[in-house]
């Protein structure tokens, strides 16, 4: 997952060729107040005219507490895009408010009801505590997203490289999400320019169990692609244990080992899963 | 009919793929001044984007000062339709 | 003790007898920090003479002053391989009666060398002189780093001026212009300012785009086959040629191979990949940047080569006969895969070969890295505004959004698929550029002959047209 600043039309012509499966088009941040106006139109005009199919559109608008928001999803949602990112999520209620605003305007646009997801972007401590809540909070929540730099502003701590000050967070929220059943990325890594910092902050966060990881640097797109995608080891072994598991009932076997380890059925999960992302990657056996 | 009714401007100075607009309003009926990089190429192109823009939104009073650096049709016609609301007062 | 320095620039020019009609020469190693080429043309201007050559290996904008000589009938003829946009907007009003000549950095020592463009008297601007003439452009306040440009201007000039501003004691033990080609050494206080001899095409980028097509083009070498122990690398001064030359060194690092030469303009990217040990040596014939020059000096496989062993046809060989793979730039490139690296996309000049075609004809594969449309402008068209590079001999176009490969190059599509790259037909690049930008009007074209491009082997290859004035 990319940023890319909703008010530079080089890199949002140009984002598609990134290499990022998902590309995050700012309307808020990146974009300054005097600005607004014309950045969701650039968004809008761009996204509507080239050819962005090769990735999965999500444009963050503007919080609930800025006079923004209602215009950004006007502009925005009948585009179709995926995801909205609704920034500075902190309770159930925030999630409901723009789900109903984005209802209304699928309505307006004869938008099938529910095709626009929402990924409620957590960033403060409030946030965090809700973050089961949150991911409860409407059909259209897909995933749950960390930002780590307000969220330490919110904590009264410093943002580091290393991320102590996040580490709570971060479980908490993977914990969130999976328990709603929904996906969750980790929050962009400090330091644009650091090349290899990006490897070890990237696996870290596989290890905990996030989906993915999104980036503010085309610089680290690849080097968060390899760290989330399956190894060749890991999918070797994933073929092996279908196969196994295959093979056990073809034979009428209850119990099925492979290499001496029973296979239980959360082993099983982790295969199918591993291969499907496989596949997504072209990595997959045909 | 609508009315521009301030001066206002629109995109990024000096940057390559943009350009910037000024409008303000004018006693003389729609006027453009263009300067872009890539003028003899496609110079009509924009100046046709510009005049479907104003039509768009029924301004008759608009001078248009384009400093083009090479933006495409819809950034072009997005940095229009913004100046246009701003000169509009929207 | 015997000396040859005379005691100013005029002196110089009076013993070599600069008479109306005679062809001049300079390198460019001062890039735009250059000072000497006005200095001496100001001062044939002040003697009086007329009708000269001027044979630079390139002129940039810090030579504005020579359109004045030019109008003045000072200067009636220039032979270049590379002109910066300031002189050719001038050159391109039909200012001059005889077309500038456009060769390659090889073709320029060949045909002076042959006798085609003979040159009467040389001026080689040098960072550190003796007082006989060994000269080098390593040392010294002004040092530019390999002086390779120049020699062929030392060894076949009739009369050899040296002109330096680090005036050393006899015998200078690292020259890399000998004494027994020069007759006079002039001492000034500056030959060039060190912040225009640094500056141009040659920082690194940060331009996403060009570093993701710098991510494809590494992607290509390793899918080619190429990418093997004896490997050798060309990168020009683009942004993202140099870019591959930093994903290149983490690749080949990764998988142990080691290259055997980069050649060319040479950069601190191109040292760090030969420290790091992915390449054994490093042929110099232009060093892009500060760093570049200190390694020359100090790194004995860090080599100064001359144009001619660089990438000439007149020699029994050159750097080019045993190079794998190119990185090259374009301004335009067409469905033929010619390139234009002369004239931008109203037809004024605003560039040039330099060692562009050299490489191109030569090299096993010659990839052309550009973005699929810059500024509007599409960069593949129906055909280019002017042929630098025939399309035959470029071998790969890739883009951030498509990689084309010549149909000549078959062996190399099939590779590049069976790797999983995004290879398109560079038809359909054209489209995707015309549907994102619109198809472009063709830019007024003037009916004079302004340039002529020659080639690798001195063929003729295009003609460069006057650009009319806007209305």
């Amino acid at each position: 997952m990319l940023f890319i600043p909703g008010a530079n039309p080089k890199q949002i012509m140009f984002a598609a060729t990134m290499g990022a499966d998902s590309v995050i088009f700012d309307l808020e941040d990146s974009v300054s107040p005097l600005e607004k106006d014309s950045a969701r139109i650039l968004v809008r005009n761009i996204l509507s005219t080239l050819d962005f199919s090769a990735i999965e559109i999500i444009v963050r608008v503007n919080s609930l507490n800025s006079p923004y928001w209602q215009a950004d999803l006007d502009e925005i949602v009948p585009l179709k895009p995926a995801i909205i990112m609704t920034p500075k999520s902190e309770t159930p209620d925030d999630i409901k408010t723009f789900a109903a605003y984005i209802e209304q305007v699928e309505e307006k646009h004869g938008i099938e009801k529910g095709s626009v997801k929402i990924m409620p972007l957590i960033e403060t401590a409030l946030g965090i505590e809700n973050a089961f809540l949150i991911g409860k909070s409407s059909e259209r929540v897909v995933a749950l997203f960390l930002g780590a730099e307000d969220y330490s502003a919110d904590l009264q701590c410093k943002r580091t490289k290393e991320g102590n000050e996040i580490d709570y967070a971060r479980k908490r929220i993977v914990n969130a999400a999976r328990a709603c059943g929904v996906e969750v990325y980790d929050t962009p890594f400090t330091d644009a320019h650091d090349d290899e910092g990006i490897w070890a902050d990237a696996a870290y966060a596989k290890s905990l169990g996030f989906t993915g990881k999104s980036s503010i640097s085309p610089r680290h797109v690849d080097a968060i692609n390899i760290s989330f995608s399956p190894s060749q080891a890991e999918i070797d072994y994933a073929y092996e244990v279908i196969a196994a598991i295959a093979e056990g009932k073809a034979k009428g076997q209850g119990v099925v080992a492979l290499k001496g380890k029973m296979i239980d059925a959360p082993v099983v999960l982790r295969a199918e899963r591993t291969i499907a992302a496989a596949e997504q990657l072209g990595l997959g056996r045909k | 009919m609508n009315k521009i009714i301030k001066m206002a401007q629109v995109g990024n100075v000096d940057q390559n793929a943009d350009c910037v607009i000024v409008i303000e309003p004018s006693e003389n009926g729609n006027e453009i001044l263009l300067e872009s990089l890539v003028k003899a190429q496609y110079g009509d192109a924009i100046i046709a984007s510009a005049q479907d823009e104003l039509k768009k939104y029924d301004i008759t009073n608009a001078k248009l000062t384009i400093t083009d650096r090479g933006a495409i049709d819809c950034v072009l016609r997005a940095r229009l339709e913004a100046v246009i609301k701003r000169g509009m007062g929207v | 003790m015997a000396t040859k320095v005379v005691s100013n620039l005029k002196e110089a020019i009076e013993l070599a007898k600069v008479t109306d009609g005679m062809s001049i020469s300079f390198h460019h190693h001062l890039r735009n920090g250059d000072h000497v080429l006005n200095m001496v043309m100001d001062e044939l201007a002040a003697m009086g003479v007329k009708n000269l050559t001027v044979n630079a290996s390139a002129v940039f904008d810090v030579h504005a002053p020579l359109i004045d000589h030019i109008k003045n009938g000072v200067v009636t003829k220039l032979c270049v391989n590379y002109m910066s946009k300031g002189i050719g907007t001038h050159i391109c009003k039909g200012i001059m009666d005889t077309p500038v000549e456009f060769r390659s950095h090889g073709q320029r020592p060949a045909d002076i060398e042959n006798g085609r463009t003979p040159i009467d008297v040389a001026f080689i601007a040098a960072p550190t002189s003796d007082t006989m003439g060994n000269c080098t452009g390593k040392m010294g306040k002004s040092r530019f780093g390999s002086i390779g440009y120049a020699m062929a201007d030392a060894m076949n000039a009739k009369t050899v001026i040296v002109i330096t501003d680090n005036l050393v004691e006899y015998p200078l033990t690292c020259a890399s212009i000998t004494e027994d080609y020069v007759d006079y050494v002039v001492a000034v206080d500056e030959i060039g300012d060190p912040n225009g001899i640094m500056s141009g095409t040659t920082a690194q980028t940060r331009d996403p785009v060009r570093l993701r097509m710098a991510q494809t083009a590494v992607k290509c070498i390793e899918a080619s086959g190429l990418l093997k122990d004896g490997m050798s690398f060309q990168t020009g001064a683009g942004g993202a040629t140099m870019a591959a030359a930093m994903y290149l060194k983490d690749v080949m690092l990764e998988k142990g191979v080691v290259g055997s030469y980069i050649v060319g303009g040479i950069s601190t990217a191109s040292v760090d990949l030969q420290k790091a040990g992915c390449f054994r040596a490093l042929q110099d014939v232009q060093s892009f940047d500060l760093g570049a020059a200190a390694d020359l000096l100090e790194n004995p496989n860090h080599i100064e080569v001359s144009g001619r062993r660089y990438s000439s046809s007149i020699g029994k060989s050159s750097c080019m006969n045993n190079l794998d793979v190119a990185m090259l730039g374009a301004t335009e490139i067409d469905v033929d895969f010619n390139v234009n690296v002369h004239t931008d996309s109203n037809g004024i000049i605003m560039g040039g070969s330099g060692g562009h075609t050299d490489i191109a004809e030569i090299c096993n594969m010659a990839v052309v890295i550009a973005p699929l449309f810059r500024n509007r402008l599409p960069i593949v068209l129906d055909h280019v505004t002017t042929v630098s590079t025939k399309g035959e001999n470029i071998d790969v176009l890739i883009t951030e959004s498509g990689i084309a490969v010549n149909p000549r190059r078959q062996d190399l599509k099939e590779k590049f698929i069976a790797a999983g790259l995004n290879v398109k037909d560079i038809h359909e690049l054209k489209a995707m550029a015309e549907k994102i930008c619109g198809v472009p009007q063709p830019a007024p074209k003037g009916d004079k002959i302004v340039g002529e491009v020659f080639g690798h082997w001195g063929e003729h290859v295009d003609y460069i047209y006057s650009v009319p004035d806007k209305e």
